[in-house]
């Protein structure tokens, strides 16, 4: 077995200096692209995730490999099975995702890393650190059990997140067509961040673009809908614990509540914003909202001011 | 990952983010007029339909009225906005202006002379209380 390097450690060193040369950038294009405390956060919360990453890291591979006893076929290490090794892991990292976003429980794991309303590089940084707890490396066991090597997986799978982070930034627009066409890219990444309803839950690629293409889930941007960052409830402050673990204590008070043995595992594993009684905003209820208003038109021209203060009489009246 | 690596890793953290508190990037966000306030509230609250928009006198926080009897509470975090959408919300009113509670830890102050504090208190209770539909399609 040769010895790999972790991609993700090399690269720490150039994370560094294009977060420092986006921030000079930022300096003079516009300088609410970064905020100080905003990039603290990001940054902790990725450094608190390599080190969850180093404690659970032992535990993962140890299963990686009881499970790659069972292979189907012996895979060398020869570089054609690294890179068809790349595409498979690439397509495992597109069902993971999806699965993070559309499961509250893996979801409570990775809303860390949407948790920013900026879209920068240190955004990129903002990883989770309960990965391990959530289960997340479930999705790549298949790899292991056709048979390629964990040592091999856990490279590309490295190879992969230093790859999605020159895509964090608002510094580049559009890459070339063909290279958009088949590439994820700062333009569809940024779409994937985006609040906006037409946006939600699109988007879910790690390299290629073309696994949200072939499953229906791709969104291109647009310039006359720029993304708004974050999530559909944003962090009240940019506390470090709070944006590590709000969602996790959101499912614990649910489930504590929950009428139902349905309902407590509808909050564990329904959709985000699952609710019982449907009282809660999911991204479906969001989407038809917003496109329940795009059909009511644009008949909203009124004057839209007063500072001062009217009555009740004067209180708005009600759409049907 | 090595002991080497984590130390250089938070070095770095601090580092960066001690520069970009040094660059000045961020800064603090004002809502400058109630027309910003409105399409704040409609960008970021999918189907919402302002009505008017009061902003509190230094520009800290604004509230929107909806029209279906939603209000959205906005203000400022940082260099963005945190937008609340509610109904009915509590509220109480001072010498120093409107205090509203949505949700989160801190309610939330709009700086108001107390009349006006008061009378925007009460616009709340009655545009809770004429929405008889509460329909949010
Ligand atoms: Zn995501
Ligand atoms: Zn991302």
């Amino acid at each position: 077995m040769p010895d790999l390097p972790n991609p993700v450690d090399l690269a720490v060193p150039a994370f560094v200096l294009l977060v420092l040369a986006e921030m000079i950038v930022a300096r003079f294009r516009d300088r609410s692209r970064y905020c100080p405390r905003d990039t603290l956060t990001s940054l902790m919360l990725g450094f608190g995730s390599t080190i969850a990453g180093v404690l659970a890291g032992g535990m993962v591979f140890a299963l990686a490999s009881w499970v790659h006893q069972f292979r189907l076929f012996d895979i060398g290490y020869a570089w054609y099975w690294f890179a068809i090794a790349f595409v498979l892991d690439d397509l495992a990292y597109y069902v993971f995702h999806r699965s993070a976003h559309r499961v509250r429980w893996f979801w409570a794991s990775h809303v860390i890393h949407h948790s920013s309303q900026h879209y920068n590089l240190s955004t990129a940084l903002r990883q989770t650190w309960t990965g391990f707890f959530s289960l997340g490396f479930l999705f790549r066991l298949p790899l292991f059990l056709i048979g390629f090597p964990p040592a091999m997986v856990f490279f590309v799978a490295g190879v992969n997140l230093v790859y999605q982070f020159w895509i964090h930034t608002e510094v580049i627009g559009r890459m070339p067509r063909w290279f958009e066409a088949v590439m994820n890219t700062p333009s569809h990444h940024r779409v994937h961040h985006a609040t906006n309803a037409r946006y939600l839950d699109r988007n879910y690629a790690g390299v290629f673009i073309v696994w949200d293409k072939l499953f229906g889930t791709f969104e291109a941007e647009r310039d006359d809908d720029r993304p708004r960052y974050g999530i559909v409830h944003n962090l009240p402050d940019f506390n470090v614990l709070r944006a590590a673990f709000h969602e996790w204590w959101g499912i614990t008070k649910d489930v504590w509540r929950a009428p139902s043995l349905y309902a407590r595992l509808g909050y564990m594993f329904g959709p985000p914003g699952w609710s019982p009684d449907g009282s809660r905003d999911t991204s479906e209820t969001i989407k038809a909202r917003w496109q329940a208003r795009q059909e009511r038109g644009q008949h909203w021209k009124k004057p839209i001011s007063s500072s001062s203060v009217p009555g009740p009489e004067a209180a708005p009246p009600r759409a049907a | 990952m090595n002991w080497w690596l984590a130390a250089g890793s938070l070095a770095a953290v601090l580092m960066l983010a001690g520069i970009a508190w040094a660059l000045r990037l961020g800064g603090e966000n004002r809502i400058a007029t109630p027309a910003d306030a409105s399409r704040i509230a409609e960008d970021w609250i999918a189907g919402f339909e302002a009505h008017d928009a009061v902003i509190c006198s230094n520009g800290s926080g604004a509230l929107v009225f909806g029209t279906r009897g939603s209000v959205a509470l906005i203000r400022p975090s940082g260099a963005r906005f945190i937008v609340r959408e509610m109904r009915n919300p509590r509220w109480r009113s001072s010498e120093s202006g409107l205090e509203i509670e949505t949700g989160d830890r801190t309610p939330v102050r709009l700086y108001l002379p107390q009349a006006e504090a008061a009378a925007l208190g009460a616009r709340l209770d009655a545009t809770a209380d004429n929405d008889v539909s509460n329909s949010r399609a």
